[in-house]
């Protein structure tokens, strides 16, 4: 899973990040992290409590604006823009405490989810056009493209709070899903799963990667993450200290020094 | 196909049977008059379920916009000579434009903000209707505002809107196209943007819907209705005074709103009729009612904050696990 | 210039009516993040009780101002029991919703009881002084002084005791404020009381000065809620500031431009703040 140098310098960029800096009142949440993500690549991004991963994906989402930097998406910049167009633009995310939409049915959160390809307004809505028809039929296919991908195939008209945990989590990636974004983040997809059903999100990830879509995500869990990402960005308070191969980021003296405290086990 | 949408619907068919030929019952013109009001009142209160009870935003400012429509229709017929109808699709258009204009600056903060900022605008309407003596007729407002222009239908003759039978199946009319657009919306991708924006806001534009356009558009909407409801019930009242603009009248479609159940379509008609026919039987209760109402309010929000519809929602699913259980148990008897 | 200086002084007058009110309402909001509506008629209610205690006992001006604001705060207690804590975890517009059903409640009982129309308290203190060449009634300065030693005192209660700086800590983070073992259900029961009987005391050193009616609280609670989100909600400084600037506010604009719209102003420029700046004068994001 390891890519040969060749094919990694023959994909292209889809994200970068420009010493990216964000400032909460005089705390450096990102000090100036330059980082980039190229097409088709599973990264992950790790670092201890606080060292503003969750903030960077902030950044590029559009929830947080950067006190200074650039964020570039297909050569665009993206830094300035709002949330919803970001996800127009084509980059989807997850939140580490599951956001989803808890009064209604999987397949509603996962219509939602999809809303932002569909162009229907009030006029439409109302006379019924043909528009409006079209296009809840492209809905309905690829919701439930989208559910059986996820595993949740059987239970679209379960209401969120039925579901359990590990459901609500692959749920939450579907409704980013839904979309056909080019690239999602994860922060911390398995966030709070025992062991045994970490499985079954780990093979739902690299599915979505080989399907396609450039996957950026928040982990913890080392072995996991070693197994899985492609390249390992390391953070800590706020800066970027390590970034490459799980291999050279395990040997890596700084990384093992602020946050492995130890062996690396790969 | 006809088939199944009748086996489906039968029972709101059945309501609509009866609200068409009502009139034959030879109601007195008391009960007509409540009638009448109600469907006024559900219009109004079908359209603050779209802002308040699909979208969630709390709007404080829908018993002004009701006031505007109100006047704007008054003004129009009496003071300008218009006719009843042009005046009507008027009014409705300035309350939707002036909620429009409310509504891009106070559609921007979030939450409480919100509800205060529509509450102050509602309590504006209120005090320059009643101080605007010239124009409006200050706090004692215009009277002998002319009844809605007579129509002419074929086969049926001139029909003018002085009788409570007209004036019954205009507002019914009213209410009917009101359900109709309401459902349209509700039910369509549009509604559940709306829908989105209420369960959860920030995820809502976390996956790509542009929420602040969606509630000034819910916003808007909403106004227009209940500017609509504004001028329909000045053709029937005949006056119109600064109370109608007022706060309380807000409260009043609150109170229909949560008690009848938000987010489905029939819970703003049961409200606004059961509450309002509630209010009126308990009329020698005097300022008792008010006080019941608002101990029912509190009450309800607490304890079945989804109201009368919604509480039948949740019992006839207890209902259906209930059953759904003992059939099991039955099968399993019998497997065993 | 002598009419400037009449209105400057109703202004303050007015504005330490609007300040006490606002504190108390912002105080709430700190630990409870939903504005209170119904504490306008708490207000309303506290001129009320004094009224009634006056008419019905007799008692003393001072005495049933007393008996006024500690019925209040026990009042204020009981309404955050019964109304408010049981929405704590949910929607704020649950409570809000709550709060109308309480504001509903309280004005119709009032009416009930009392009626619908207006009643005069017998002004205790009515001798008129001249200060500055200007005509005040000694009730209006007691008003005046009254509000500056409240403030003065509830300052000093927040910042020096160990209950009020458990208020404020509780007001800055709820949820950390309970794991340090702060009682959260005891801290709250005590803010609305404060806040109740100050606004009780508030009520009856205002009411012999103008009538009271039980709609006197609706406008009121509308105008303490402009003075919270322009001062920022939960903040005690803004809500102080913002009291006295609007009282102010009011009295020139209604003495100066027009008295018939003098309510309107402060609903007004409400809506153009927040038009400019969607999250008030000093706020930082309310939720």
């Amino acid at each position: 899973m390891y890519t040969t140098s060749r094919e990694r310098m023959v994909r292209s960029v889809l994200l970068k990040a420009e010493a990216l800096t964000k400032n909460f009142e005089g705390l450096k949440a990102v000090d100036a992290v330059d980082l980039h993500i190229n097409e088709g690549e599973i990264v992950a991004i790790i670092g201890p409590n606080g060292a503003g991963k969750t903030t960077l994906f902030n950044l590029i989402s559009g929830m947080h604006r950067p006190t200074s930097g650039k964020v570039l998406f297909q050569g665009e910049a993206i830094n300035n823009i709002k949330p919803y167009q970001i996800a127009d633009k084509g980059i989807k995310r997850t939140f580490q405490t599951t956001a989803l939409f808890d009064q209604l049915r999987v397949l509603d959160n996962l219509v939602i989810g999809q809303r932002v390809r569909t162009k229907t307004g009030l006029w439409d809505a109302l006379f019924r056009t043909k528009l409006s028809k079209r296009e809840r039929e492209e809905s309905a296919v690829r919701v439930l493209q989208t559910a059986s991908f996820i595993g949740l195939g059987n239970q679209l008209t379960d209401f969120v709070s039925t579901l359990s945990q590990e459901a609500q989590k692959r749920l939450a990636i579907g409704i980013a899903l839904v979309s056909e974004p080019k690239l999602i983040l994860l922060d911390e997809p398995t966030g709070g799963i025992n062991p045994g059903e970490t499985a079954g999100l780990i093979d739902l990830i690299k599915r979505i990667r080989d399907s396609g879509v450039t996957v950026c995500l928040i982990e913890h869990k080392m072995r996991m993450v070693m197994n899985m990402a492609d390249r390992i960005i390391v953070l800590n308070y706020g800066k970027k200290i390590a970034e490459g191969t799980p291999e050279e980021v395990c040997n890596n003296k700084l990384v093992i020094q602020a946050y492995l405290g130890g062996k690396c086990i790969a | 196909m006809i088939r199944q949408f009748i086996q489906k619907n039968w029972f709101y068919l059945l309501v609509l049977l009866f609200a068409l030929v009502f009139p034959v019952f030879s109601p007195s013109r008391y009960v007509f008059h409540i009638v009448i009001y109600c469907c006024i009142f559900s219009i109004a209160t079908l359209s603050f379920n779209l802002i308040l009870g699909y979208t969630g935003q709390a709007s404080l400012a829908h018993g002004g916009f009701f006031g505007i429509g109100a006047y704007a229709v008054a003004l129009m017929t009496l003071k300008g000579g218009l006719n009843f109808w042009l005046a009507l699709l008027l009014a409705s258009l300035i309350s939707a434009f002036i909620g429009f204009l409310i509504g891009l600056p106070t559609l921007r903060t979030k939450g409480s903000y919100f509800a205060i900022s529509t509450l102050c605008f509602g309590v504006i309407v209120y005090i320059v209707a009643g101080a605007w003596i010239g124009f409006t007729g200050g706090y004692t407002g215009l009277r002998r505002i002319p009844p809605p222009t007579p129509i002419t239908l074929p086969l049926v003759g001139q029909i003018s809107f002085t009788t409570p039978t007209a004036q019954y199946y205009l507002v019914l009319a009213f209410l009917l196209f009101t359900l109709w657009a309401m459902h349209r919306i509700v039910f369509s991708l549009q509604g559940y943007s709306f829908i989105a924006i209420r369960n959860n806001e920030n995820l809502a534009e976390a996956v790509g819907i542009n929420t602040f356009k969606n509630k000034l558009l819910s916003f808007v909407v909403s106004n227009f209705f209940v500017g609509m409801a504004g001028g329909l019930y000045v053709g029937i009242m005949r006056t119109v005074d600064p109370t109608t603009a007022s706060y309380t009248t807000t409260f009043n479609y609150l109170i229909f709103l949560l008690i009848g159940g938000v987010a489905t379509l029939a819970g703003p008609v049961i409200g606004a009729f059961g509450v309002f026919a509630l209010l009126e039987y308990l009329h020698a209760l005097g300022h008792y009612r008010m006080v019941l109402f608002g101990a029912l309010l509190v009450v309800v929000i607490i304890y079945l904050p989804r109201g009368v519809m919604g509480g039948l929602t949740t019992l006839r699913a207890k209902v259906d696990v209930y059953y759904q259980q003992r059939k099991d148990g039955a099968q399993r008897a019998i497997k065993g | 210039m002598q009419l400037f200086f009449q209105q400057v002084v109703n202004g303050i007058m007015s504005g330490s009516t609007y300040a006490i009110v606002a504190l108390g309402l912002t105080m709430v909001y700190g630990i409870m993040h939903v504005p209170n509506f119904a504490h306008g008629n708490l207000f309303m209610l506290g001129a009320y009780m004094t009224f009634f205690m006056l008419s019905a006992y007799k008692v003393g001006f001072w005495t049933a101002l007393l008996v006024s604001v500690l019925v209040l705060a026990l009042l204020g207690v009981v309404v955050e029991r019964i109304v408010f804590r049981p929405l704590r975890d949910q929607s704020p517009i649950n409570s809000f919703i709550a709060a109308i059903g309480a504001l509903l409640f309280i004005e119709h009982m009032v009416a009930v009881i009392w009626g619908h129309g207006s009643y005069s308290i017998t002004n205790p203190y009515p001798q008129m002084l001249i200060l500055f060449g200007v005509r005040i009634s000694m009730q209006r300065l007691i008003v005046i002084i009254a509000a500056l030693v409240f403030i003065i005192a509830l300052q000093l209660f927040i910042k020096k005791t160990i209950v009020g700086t458990t208020i404020e800590a509780m007001a800055q983070e709820r949820e950390g404020a309970a794991l340090v073992g702060i009682n959260v259900n005891r801290v709250s029961a005590l803010t609305f009381a404060i806040s109740t009987g100050l606004a009780a005391a508030a009520a009856s050193l205002w009411s012999p000065i103008f009538e009271i009616t039980p709609h006197m609280g609706s406008l009121l609670i509308t105008k303490a809620m402009v003075i919270i989100i322009l001062g920022g909600m939960g903040s005690i400084q803004g809500a102080i500031i913002g009291g006295y600037i609007l009282g102010l506010v009011e009295s020139l604009g209604g003495g100066y431009i027009s008295s018939a719209y003098k309510d309107v102003f402060a609903f007004g420029l409400l809506i153009v703040v927040l038009a400019i700046k969607p999250t008030g004068l000093f706020g930082k994001g309310e939720h």
